[in-house]
């Protein structure tokens, strides 16, 4: 086991600097030079020539890629372009913003979904089934983008009850994380985003717990289960969804994993000021450090919660990864 | 292959959902591929509408907008009892009376664009020197047409006590017409084209013009009055005690005091050398302008029904309730008639008739909009989802079959390919490379393929050690026989299954890189209309511009899941068997 | 490289081309619908009797338009697309490539590589003197980077430019710069399509009185001085999607950076509403000759941390820019020689060239820094966000900058126009785009906005009783800017045909609303005191256009 540790691990580091790599490269390679952003407003070429040096830009490309491997090692992320400032900051600032709307999101999609799972299965083969099965999947084809503008339609500008923009009134002085998110302000700016992504994931869960089910009732013990007399609902809820849970709680980590980079339309549609955005803008604005960074934090997430998952799991179960499938 | 494609029917035709999922899916297929026949407009044509409008306003509030005649009206004259008159494009005459509009058959085929009417004579002028004649007590089929000796365009026409007036119009032109002698050409001196004229009386008045041209009347000659302004005016009142008004372009509103206060005579350019700008809360065209009795209150009006009105020396908006173009107007008794309206971009018209899903903020069809949006959303989802299958099989397929080097190579890529965040880096492609739609179908389909590869090869690794295919061995296959003979049609069901994943995927990631504004440019897809309805704003107020799209998307999305469904159980039989 | 990395995915890209041309899905191949609208004006109807379709312009290539993306401005990104079907019915082949701002302003500044450009040059205050404008056509600004990547040149011209520069007498050099601007009308190197208003919009039930300027509508610096509160409410908020880049006032290169730090530092002069320069922290100035100004400073000034202003912080200021050689200001100041002080309140400025707009463009644009600070800061570009000094001398003191969210500024009560405040604060609230700022607008968060209104959203604004909607006229103008290196653009000819097929009645009236003004020449119509009325206006006109294709033997 300690040998399967050590090579996953040594997998995940590789893999992790492959990234880097490729992200460095193909940002370099493919977007404008960021200074070019600034002539417009008259700089002239000596002036950009200063501004190349300062941030290590008339270097050949390769020797900035060793740069940014080294300060990497030292935990430097670099200056962003944009804001002037150190990118370390910027980015767990934003990704705190947005795991504070994602994980709510998951957190009730993953406890909803799968109640309505073993409801379906409790249901089989009745309208219900079919209907929810139908209203599900509806859920998940309909883009969150859009199922977010028509709730911004309907409770922002229809019904004027709900704020659609941001994550909280300002001006607001707060000194850290905690005392941003810990007010009933905040929650009024979460519900909208929160129930728009809850209501897209809250499908896969639900058809997960399904079909898992199926499979498990028709086990022995169920059957078991019931000739000592259990209730249909001590069977379906205690003895039956408790053996169907494993795969849910997996997928659950890897959407974790896939959410905090996944949602960017989210966060543009509710001018939400997480990680998604910034890289968006980032990336427009060919502010290399800060869109590395957004990208390196992304991946580092997926890998991380894909590993942790792994480790639970051994090696990947293939109807695991079915069910990733679809996510 | 066909037993596999009978297969997949019978699969689908077993399962009701899948099978309604088919017929949305094969609806949207034939709308794709008959978008120029079902899209009654094309879609990037910017739709106009034509018609002519008339508001009266009563001196303390301004009625409904009445559409009263099939063409742009141009200019409008009260008439001392109650009744009034407009006219407009193609001869169009409108007579008002007992409150009754009447749209009376032309007289002449030339567009009339100025109007004037004294007590009795009411004279229109237009295009190619056209003059109409007519007594107001007359109905306007007697009305008689006068060419004059030009080929320009008459702007505008003042009347004076019946037996005098004034025509002006375009490269300079200027003529005077009284009833002893008819119309005669008079030299103006300027090639301006002319916009506007008054006369105080039988030989005085002010004609104005483009490039802030004003002239000076005065029997039969004409003196240019120096430095008013170099914007172009279009519009000009005199009020009983002399007070002239100016309006025109870009918002201009410019006042002069009555030339007897300063000594002068009106007829006189020089004499009109002190004028006032005044303050304009709008920047935006002046049509036309008129005192309302005496010389403090005066109500301007123009380009998408602005209206201003002058009261206590400053001029305030006024609201008409109408925002297209209004072109003329005429007053008496403190009451104006305002005519309109130019063809008009037809912009956030909800649904109608003409358009079933309502218009765009430049009047663009959204019905069509969407309908050539399928062709975007199958285009990519299909060869992006193709992209992906062939990709993704074939790797699957070898790291599962060579499971040495080349598998553990294979699958430590897909690992690679699984770290990164799949929007984050279809949409970093898609800067990089200009958006283009086949950059979004590799973008798409380049991130994509990683599932099906990791699902494949779990498939093929049980797959290889079943007997059959050491049976193959023994019988000396040779690898790629074995993988591609043997082994591939047990893992088609798979295939198949993942292909409808991959493009119910690809068609919601199309329609996301189009909703952030990286979708391919210059072509309708449903997330870049959604896209369009957001930067432009006016989504809070068109439903009917954001709800099509979305609906659509969710359609094909959720037939492809539906047919998925069906697949699922082909290629995991044991799904079936329990429900 | 990038062509390598695109090389590797040309094996994929053969199979898809294939797949996409057997299905078009690009609409503008599509021929016009068989049942049209009914309603076609005669107008249109002769133009296309007029209009021969089979004639083609042979001797012209593809013309690749750049215009930005939709999602950048959609304005250009439709006016591309309008000026594209134009031109096609001339025969000319267009394509237009919507392109990332940023790439966008690569491949036309740096790299000068395209054909013809849709761009833009916004209206900022110190833009209002010519000299900014007349440069960008100017014969030494034709590198790699500058500001004339049309590579206009023209003997007469630059022959004026330098004359104007030089010349102190007003009516002198607004004949030169009307000269100019009739000789770039005529050749048209590039065509001035538009000026868009900027329409902003306030909340009437809190504030009143507000200040309108051209090219700054009511964010400028006025605004905070007379606004009047109507209700209890005295901090006037602003909503802005728009931040600065930094408060570093030795590193913001953005017109938001430095919108924000005018108000806590002083300028020796202000530009008033009418752009008439104002005596400031300078009682007086004089120019005792060509190449001398010489200012009195006023004495009743103090830093926010309490120390005086004295003209030794004046000639330190002027002299540390002049030494870190920050580009932004570097047009600004670079033809001073030396910052003399004469007395404790007299500071003169000896320039190595006449330089007649010296107090409008540098007294009126650079801050006045306390030297106490500064004196000890070498590197100022390197400070951290948290180091950056907010001590100025101006009306109004730094409180706050939290970066993406809000900004916030008290008066300072020992200024010399304190009394002149009817508020006490003001603060600006950092939206992420247009919409939320209209959002904030609606909610009755904010009191204005910084930034001009989405045509969208403007009837919606006018239907609320408490906004009220204000247009105010920009000197800052879109164009298309011609590569005078690339046929068939290098003959005059094409350049004015082609003027006379883009129809700028159409782009203002329909995309804008109205609200803007067909464009003639770099300096707008809103800027009065420089502008040419006389410049060539090349009306829409498609028969013209041919004419003159045809006469300079461009068709058959």
């Amino acid at each position: 086991m300690r040998s399967y540790l050590a090579a996953r691990i040594a997998q995940l580091v590789l893999t992790f600097f492959v990234i880097l790599t490729l992200v460095f490269f193909l940002f370099r390679l493919g977007l404008p030079d960021p200074t070019s952003a600034l002539i417009t407003e008259g700089l002239s070429q000596e002036d950009i020539q200063r501004t190349r040096e300062r941030f290590g830009l008339d270097l050949p490309v390769w020797q900035q890629y060793f740069v940014f491997l080294g300060n990497l090692f030292t935990g430097e992320l670099g200056t962003s372009f944009h804001y002037r400032a150190p990118v370390g900051f910027i980015v767990v600032d934003r990704l705190l913003n947005t795991l504070a709307m994602m994980l709510p999101a998951i957190l009730l999609a993953y406890t909803l979904g799968p109640a309505l799972g073993v409801q379906l299965t409790w249901k089989r083969g009745r309208g219900i089934e079919r209907g929810g099965i139908t209203l599900g999947l509806i859920l998940r084809s309909a883009p969150v983008f859009w199922t977010g503008m028509l709730a911004i339609f309907v409770f922002g500008v229809g019904l004027g009850i709900l704020p659609t923009s941001g994550m909280r009134t300002l001006p607001y002085e707060a000194s850290g994380f905690f005392d941003k998110i810990l007010t009933l302000d905040f929650l009024r700016h979460l519900i909208l985003p929160m129930l728009v992504v809850a209501a897209y994931y809250i499908a896969l869960p639900m058809l997960i717990m399904r079909n898992t089910m199926l499979e498990v009732i028709g086990d022995d013990f169920i059957e078991f289960c019931r000739a000592r007399g259990f209730s249909e609902a001590r069977t379906m809820y205690r003895h039956a969804a408790r053996n169907a849970l494993l795969p849910v709680v997996t997928q659950a980590a890897v959407t974790t994993g896939l959410a905090v980079g996944g949602q960017i339309v989210v966060e543009v549609v509710f001018s939400w000021p997480g990680l998604g955005r910034e890289m968006f803008q980032a990336v427009q604005t060919s502010d290399y450090p800060m869109a590395q960074a957004t990208f390196i934090f992304m991946a580092g997430m997926i890998l991380v919660l894909n590993f942790l998952v792994d480790l639970v799991y051994g090696r990947l179960d293939p109807r695991v990864a079915d069910a990733s499938v679809r996510s | 292959m066909s037993t596999w494609l009978r297969s997949i029917w019978r699969a689908i035709r077993a399962d009701g959902l899948a099978l309604t999922g088919l017929g949305l899916l094969l609806g949207i297929i034939t709308i794709a591929a008959a978008a120029p026949l079902l899209a009654p407009h094309d879609p990037n044509e910017i739709n106009e509408r034509v018609e002519g409008v008339a508001l009266l306003y009563d001196g303390a509030s301004w009625g409904e907008p009445e559409i009263v005649a099939d063409q742009p009206l141009n200019a409008a004259t009260l008439l001392d009892d109650a009744g009034g008159v407009a006219v407009g494009e193609a001869g169009r005459i409108a007579v008002l009376a007992d409150e009754e509009w009447e749209d009376a058959a032309p007289v002449t085929d030339a567009s009339l664009v100025g109007l004037d009417a004294d007590s009795s004579t009411v004279i229109a002028v237009g295009a190619e020197g056209t003059a109409v004649h007519g007594q107001v007590a007359s109905a306007p089929e007697e009305w008689e047409v006068q060419g004059l000796d030009t080929d320009a365009v008459l702007r505008d026409v003042s009347v004076a006590g019946d037996e005098a007036a004034l025509a002006v119009g375009d490269d300079g032109t200027v003529a005077a017409w009284d009833a002893t002698h008819g119309w005669e050409l008079l030299d103006s001196g300027v090639d301006a084209h002319l916009r506007g004229v008054r006369l105080t009386g039988p030989g005085e008045g002010v004609v104005v013009g483009e490039q802030g041209t004003v002239l000076a009347y005065a029997d039969g000659a004409l003196d240019p009055v120096p430095n008013v302004t170099f914007r172009d005016l279009l519009g000009v009142d005199v009020a009983d005690d002399g007070t002239v008004l100016l309006v025109g372009e870009r918002g201009t509103i410019l006042r002069h005091p009555p030339v007897t206060e300063t000594g002068g005579e009106l007829s006189e350019g020089g004499a009109l050398g002190a004028w006032e700008e005044m303050r304009s809360p709008e920047s935006r065209v002046y049509e036309d302008v008129r005192f309302l009795g005496g010389a403090d209150t005066a109500l301007a009006l123009g380009e998408r029904g602005i209206a201003v009105g002058l009261e206590d020396g400053v001029w305030e908006r006024v609201d008409t309730g109408y925002s297209r173009s209004l072109l003329g107007m005429g007053s008496a008794d403190g009451r104006v008639l305002a005519v309109g309206t130019e063809p008009y971009q037809n912009e956030l018209a909800a649904p109608s008739a003409d358009h079933w899903f309502g218009t765009t903020h430049l009047g663009r069809d959204i019905f069509s909009q969407t309908i050539w949006g399928s062709r975007t959303a199958l285009l990519v989802g299909g060869l992006a989802a193709l992209m992906v299958t062939l990709i993704g099989t074939n790797i699957g397929l070898i790291a599962g079959y060579f499971k040495g080097r080349t598998g553990g190579l294979l699958m430590r890529f897909v690992d690679v390919m699984y770290a990164l965040p799949l929007e984050a880096f279809a949409l970093i492609l898609v800067l990089i490379f200009r958006p283009s739609l086949l950059i979004v179908i590799l973008a798409i389909g380049l991130v994509t393929w990683r599932t099906t590869a990791r699902l494949i090869r779990a498939q093929v690794l049980s797959l290889a050690e079943r007997p059959f295919v050491k049976a193959a061995r023994v019988a000396g296959a040779s690898d790629w026989r074995i993988l591609y003979v043997h082994i591939m049609p047990n893992v088609l069901p798979l295939v198949f299954l993942q292909l409808a994943v991959a493009m119910a995927f690809a068609i919601t990631a199309e329609a996301t890189l189009s909703f952030l504004g990286l979708g391919p440019p210059g072509v309708y897809s449903w997330g870049g209309i959604l896209h369009e309805a957001r930067l432009s704003g006016a989504w809070r107020v068109a439903w009917w511009w954001i709800i099509p799209p979305g609906i659509m998307i969710m359609i094909t999305v959720v037939a492809v899941f539906f047919i998925a469904r069906a697949l699922e159980v082909l290629s995991n039989p044991r799904l079936a068997t329990k429900s | 490289m990038r062509t390598r990395l695109l090389g590797l995915l040309a094996l994929l890209a053969a199979l898809m081309m294939i797949a996409v041309a057997c299905a078009p899905a690009e609409q503008e191949d599509e021929p016009a619908d068989a049942d049209e609208a009914v309603e076609e004006t005669d107008e249109e109807e002769d133009d296309e009797d007029v209009a021969d379709e089979d004639v083609e312009v042979e001797t012209f290539a593809e013309i690749d338009l750049l215009t930005t993306t939709e999602g950048y401005d959609p304005i250009r990104y439709e006016a591309a697309f309008m000026i594209e079907e134009t031109w096609g019915e001339l025969g000319v082949d267009v394509n237009v490539e919507p392109t990332e701002f940023s790439t966008l302003i690569e491949t036309f500044y740096d790299q000068q590589d395209f054909d013809a450009v849709v761009a833009g040059w916004s209206g900022r205050v110190d833009r209002l003197d010519p000299q900014h404008f007349l440069g960008t056509l100017h014969g030494g600004q034709t590198d790699l980077g500058g500001n004339n990547p049309g590579q206009f040149v023209d003997a007469d011209y630059d022959e004026l430019f330098e004359l104007q520069r030089a010349e102190p007498d007003l009516e002198q050099r607004v004949e030169y710069v009307q000269d100019m601007q009739a000789i770039a009308g005529e050749e048209v190197p590039v065509n001035v399509l538009f000026y868009r208003d900027e329409v902003v919009a306030y909340n009437n039930e809190n504030f009143e009185d507000f200040v309108e300027m051209a090219g700054e509508a009511l964010y400028n610096e006025w605004t905070p001085y007379e606004v009047t509160p109507v209700g209890d409410e005295t901090d006037l908020t602003i909503g802005t999607p728009e931040e600065p880049d930094t408060i570093n006032p030795l590193d913001s290169t953005t017109v938001w950076g430095w919108k924000f730090m005018r108000m806590y530092y002083d300028k020796l002069i202000r530009l008033s509403p009418d752009a008439e320069p104002e005596a400031w922290a300078a009682e007086s100035w004089d120019a005792p000759d060509d190449t001398t100004w010489e200012i009195t400073l006023r004495d009743d000034m103090t830093f926010h941390d309490g120390e005086p202003v004295t003209v030794d912080d004046v000639k330190f200021t002027y002299d540390y820019y002049l030494e870190q050689e920050f580009g932004y200001f570097m047009p600004f100041i670079e033809m001073i020689e030396e910052t003399e002080v004469v007395d404790d309140e007299t500071v003169r400025f000896h320039l190595d060239s006449p330089f007649g707009p010296f107090p409008n463009v540098t007294l009126a644009q650079i801050p006045i820094l306390p030297e106490h600070i500064w004196a000890d800061i070498d590197e100022p570009q390197d400070l951290a966000p948290e180091d950056i000094p907010t001590v100025g001398s101006g009306p109004m003191e730094f409180e706050s900058y939290d970066i993406g969210e809000y900004q916030s500024l008290v008066v300072f009560d020992d200024h010399f126009t304190a009394e002149d405040f009817d508020i006490e604060r003001m603060e600006l609230i950092i939206y992420a785009d247009a919409e939320g700022v209209f959002t904030g607008l609606q909610t009755q968060e904010i009191d204005m906005t910084a930034w001009r209104l989405e045509p969208g959203q403007i009837p919606q604004a006018e239907d609320e009783d408490f906004l009220t909607v204000v247009n105010a006229p920009d000197f800052g103008y879109y164009h298309l800017t011609f590569n005078l290196d690339v046929e068939p653009f290098d003959d005059p000819e094409v350049r004015r045909a082609l003027s006379h097929a883009i129809d700028k009645d159409q782009i203002v009236d329909v995309l804008l609303d109205g609200r803007g003004e067909p464009g003639t020449s770099v300096i707008a119509p809103s800027n009065p005191t420089w502008h040419n009325p006389d410049t060539a206006t090349f009306e829409f006109d498609m028969d013209q256009a041919r004419q003159i294709l045809s006469d300079a033997g461009y068709y058959d």
